[in-house]
């Protein structure tokens, strides 16, 4: 038997799924640049970020969200590609800081990445250096609108563009021995 | 109490006795400075762990003084006995960057040896490990060398965000409003340029 | 055995019931920001001079300055504004602490959060316009990177002073000059409002650097008398200088100074500069007035390759600077040896010749291809009161010119001097140097004076009195015509009904007596334009007072230039150079385009 739903149901239905998406941000728990220092408060009791449902998570593939917390390294960047690659959908990226923007205080350095969003898809950018835990969860609260309205869709960019994203990663990472995840 | 350094110096005469050619100095309290020739640094470095009970390397450092075509060593040293420090420098020639590695006398120097060779590009020779340490896949001039441009690099291997050409130069655009001709000897003291 | 410990413990945790939690609830609650606390940018975009010193000083390259729509370049204004790139800032706040004028602050906000990466180049006060109630770290003149303070000038003492003509202005010593360098941000905001451009930020750098050779070579590119304007430079730059926004200016007449006394005589100046003199091109050029306009345009002729003579009535070079300016400002071996390097080079000078008496215009006009008028204003006016022909009555142009001249004038032990521009403070100073008692009658309120506030606190501090608000009404003699005193009335300020300044009224009875032995009139002068013979006049343009010229000191007759005074209405020397080295291109381009 074939169950149809009509436009209506369907609309009613990702809307609950959006809802159940934004309301249970796990997070992985992936600490680069000067921005893994911020998180422990936005966690903790201070500023408790488990009244917006946002934990951390083990392994990368019960995560929703990849916090990249500052500048990444080369070394890094092959790690992070990685990680990301190994998350389920949904997924989400939030990048912090300048660093992750256009270079911050690193901008002429030999060996951090520059434009994150060249490499990997950014959902949400927190401006600072570092953000502080309001503007983090202010991050985090701007990533939810996004869910509820349909609007995060990193993950898809990046299966649409991966030969882009890849050609972008392929020309710093100069040996490529990574597993290809299957897409 | 603060100035007391008897034991500083009781320790640079012992060094002066057996390296006659090393220029010692106690800088201040728990610091002695020795430089060395290049020959000298494994003898010295002997001498040091077994005559005057410096157990611990604490560090290996590297200055690239490109001006003298010379890289200077610094080994820093530390006695739990007395406390006091022990910073040994050498210079070796920069075009044949090579040095007989300390990795028998201490093992944690590979490390310290590895990170050299990947920022410096010296080859210290005996220690078997100089592989890839923070850089990965590495190509270009050891980065840390004085003649490595490392805006240049960037330029090249990252991005740039795009929307920032608009950009003017101040004394420009005076010299443009005004009529000024700056002569090229003058340009040289623009502090803009 | 009961517990009765081990029971009550837990219920420790009820005494937690109603307290506030640790947890700080945002978004529902706002923390308040440390004071000092560095978040966005702002800038106050009125107060802001688009110096680009925040460009400048950024370690991430991070502040880009740019042209904003309905500000533009003016003097004293780039006209350029910073913006920020957020992709780089590291709210360091380095921009903030060497802002001159203290517009760029950081304000409490910092959350801005988006998902477009290309929205983070913000302009601030543009963008932000609410940051403006929100400032938190704001620039401090006390604790900034600027040096706000000027290296002071050492100067002989007020009572030394007037013992003799000494030079009263010290000089930098070398170390003294360097620490003052070092304050110049480089903006170059201040070459825009010097009349010849001087490339002010560049030789400021060289003598900071320490290479004094360079600093000199820069202050010759456009400007031959750099040791004349070192000491009496009437420094529009320092006007505008950035620092003085908010702070004393940086010293670049006493820079300038420095910088040229390092070459001691013609020799070295010659031996640093070492010109490329071109090779003669057969053309000439006749000048009429060795002042500075005139000897800045032959000096700039003669390396080009030109054949230039000037022609001067007296019989030393410098015009208004050798005659009108105090010794004690600026010293004849000086003047000497500015002169004598430019007659190294390949100025010539015919002394004692007095164009229209000596030698006609037209036959100067037949002698060379072009011509320079630079005559300067050497004629005063007449002071207007009765009895000016008196014994003791004099004029202060004449009677500056006089003593540079080394003569002697009587001017008894009580000396009165009418006006308030530098020649009436020239003259009072140089009349406590003969031992004169000596006031100053200005008819307006001393902050009306035309004169420099240099010059003003120097006499004061050199005994002079300064009367203001005092307007001259008769000078009085005796039997043998010989003046003995001056009667002036007081006046009050009267609001102009127009809206220029207030003006002077006399107050009616409010009339005192001066008894002195001498006045000296010092209200300004015109010059003598009995050479120039009627056909001409009637071809150039002359409007009050002044000769009509064009962006190139060209005159309706493209075969005549004039420059200087008898051109400009600043009537100092360095807008006298400036005219002198516009002079210069113009008669290159008429004589080598033209004659082609």
């Amino acid at each position: 038997m074939e169950i149809t739903y009509d436009k209506n149901a369907q609309e009613i239905l990702s809307t609950i799924k959006s809802f159940a998406r934004k309301s249970s941000l796990w997070v992985i728990a992936y600490g680069t640049g000067c921005g893994a220092i911020e998180i422990p408060p936005t966690m903790t009791s201070r500023y408790d970020a488990e009244r917006f449902g946002i934990r951390g998570s083990a392994t990368p593939r019960q995560a929703d969200v990849l916090l990249i917390t500052g500048y990444l390294a080369v070394k890094t960047l092959k790690r992070v590609i990685r990680t990301y690659e190994q998350m389920q959908d949904p997924k989400y990226v939030i990048a912090f800081g300048s660093c992750t923007i256009n270079g911050g205080m690193y901008w002429d350095s030999y060996n951090t990445i520059k434009l994150l969003d060249k490499y990997i898809p950014v959902d949400v950018y927190i401006n600072g250096c570092m953000p502080r835990p309001e503007a983090v969860i202010q991050g985090f609260i701007k990533l939810q609108e996004l869910i509820m309205n349909k609007k995060a869709e990193g993950a898809a960019k990046y299966k649409e563009n991966l030969e882009w994203y890849r050609e972008n990663q392929r020309k710093i990472i100069h040996n490529w021995r990574m597993p290809e995840y299957n897409w | 109490m603060q100035n007391n350094l008897e034991l500083e110096n009781k320790i640079a005469e012992k060094i002066k006795i057996a390296f006659q050619t090393a220029e010692v100095q106690v800088q201040r309290k728990q610091r002695i400075k020795v430089n060395l020739n290049e020959d000298l640094v494994h003898p010295f470095l002997t001498f040091a762990k077994n005559t005057l009970s410096y157990k611990h390397l604490s560090h290996i450092s590297c200055v690239d003084w490109i001006e003298d075509n010379q890289f200077e060593l610094v080994y820093i040293l530390l006695s739990y006995d007395s406390l006091v420090q022990i910073i040994a420098k050498t210079r070796i020639n920069r075009e044949k960057a090579e040095f007989p590695t300390a990795r028998n006398y201490w093992p944690q120097v590979e490390t310290y040896e590895r990170e050299i060779h990947e920022l410096y590009g010296i080859n210290f020779v005996g220690n078997d490990h100089l592989v890839d340490f923070v850089l990965e896949d590495w190509e270009d001039l050891p980065p840390m060398r004085r003649d490595f441009d490392t805006v240049k690099y960037s330029q090249e291997h990252f991005f740039n965000r795009p929307g920032r050409e608009d950009a003017q130069d101040v004394r420009k655009t005076v010299t443009k409003h005004s009529g000024e001709e700056l002569p090229d000897l003058a340009k040289i003291y623009s502090v803009r340029n | 055995m009961f517990d009765i410990k081990g029971i009550i413990k837990p219920f420790n945790a009820v005494k937690q019931l109603g307290k506030k939690p640790h947890t700080v609830q945002y978004p529902f609650e706002k923390k308040v920001t440390a004071p000092r606390y560095r978040g966005l940018h702002f800038n106050n975009l009125e107060e802001c001079i688009g110096c680009g010193t925040c460009s400048t000083i950024c370690q991430n390259k991070a502040i880009d300055m740019i042209q904003i729509d309905g500000i533009s370049t003016k003097i004293g204004d780039s006209g350029l504004r910073p913006r920020v790139d957020n992709g780089r800032c590291c709210w360091c706040a380095l921009c903030v602490e060497v802002c001159p004028t203290g517009s760029l602050s950081l304000t409490t906000d910092y959350i801005y959060v988006t998902d477009d990466p290309d929205s983070f180049l913000w302009t601030p006060g543009i963008d932000n316009p609410e940051g403006k109630d929100k400032r938190s770290f704001v620039s401090d003149v006390k604790h900034s990177l600027l040096e706000y303070s000027r290296v002071p000038m050492r100067e002989l003492e007020g009572k030394e002073r007037i013992k003799s003509f000494a030079e009263v202005v010290l000089g930098y010593s070398e170390e003294e000059a360097r620490k003052e360098a070092e304050r110049c941000i480089g903006c170059g905001l201040c070459t825009d409002n010097c009349p010849v451009h001087m490339h002010i930020p560049e030789y400021i750098n060289a003598i900071a650097s320490g290479n004094d050779e360079d600093a000199i070579r820069i202050i010759y590119d456009n400007n031959p008398l750099g040791e004349t304007c070192g000491k009496v430079c009437t420094r529009r730059c320092e006007e505008i200088c950035a620092i003085s926004k908010r702070g004393e200016p940086v010293a670049i007449r006493w820079l300038k100074r420095y910088a040229t006394e390092q070459a001691e005589n013609k020799e070295i100046v010659n031996g640093i500069l070492n010109p490329e003199i071109m090779p003669a091109n057969g053309h000439s050029v006749g000048i009429i007035g060795a002042g500075p306009s005139g000897l800045t345009a032959a000096y700039y002729l003669a390396l080009r390759g030109f054949d230039v003579t000037i022609y001067e009535s007296k019989s030393h070079a410098g015009g208004m600077i050798m005659y009108g300016i105090p010794k004690y400002r600026l010293p004849l071996e000086s003047i000497d040896k500015q002169v004598d390097y430019m007659k190294s080079i390949g100025v010539k000078i015919n002394f004692n010749t007095k164009v229209g008496k000596d030698i006609t215009l037209e036959q100067l006009h037949e002698k060379h291809e072009a011509v320079f008028i630079g005559i300067g204003f050497e004629v005063p006016y007449e002071i207007g009161l009765t009895n000016e022909e008196a014994d003791g009555a004099m004029q202060a142009v004449n009677y500056l010119r006089e003593i540079n001249s080394d003569k002697h004038v009587e001017i008894g032990d009580k000396v009165a001097v009418i006006g308030g521009g530098n020649v009436a403070i020239d003259a009072s100073r140089v009349s406590r140097r003969f031992g004169a008692e000596v006031t100053i009658l200005y008819r307006r309120r001393v902050e009306d004076m035309p004169a420099d506030w240099e010059e003003i606190e120097g006499a004061e501090a050199e005994g002079v009195h300064i009367l203001p608000q005092a307007i001259p009404l008769e000078i009085i003699v005796d039997e043998n015509n010989k003046v003995t005193a001056i009667k002036y009335g007081m006046a009050e300020m009267v609001a102009d009904a127009s809206g220029g300044r207030p003006k002077p009224k006399l107050i009616e009875g409010d009339e005192h007596i001066l008894p002195v032995t001498s006045v000296i009139g010092a209200i300004g002068q015109e010059a003598d334009y009995g050479f120039i013979p009627n056909d001409i006049k009637d071809q150039i343009r002359i409007e009050r007072g002044r000769i009509v010229v064009n962006e190139n000191q060209q005159t309706a007759l493209p075969w005549l230039f004039a420059g200087g005074d008898i051109t400009n209405k600043r009537a100092d020397a360095i807008s006298a150079i400036a005219d002198g080295y516009r002079a210069t291109k113009g008669i290159e381009k008429y004589i080598l385009e033209n004659k082609k």
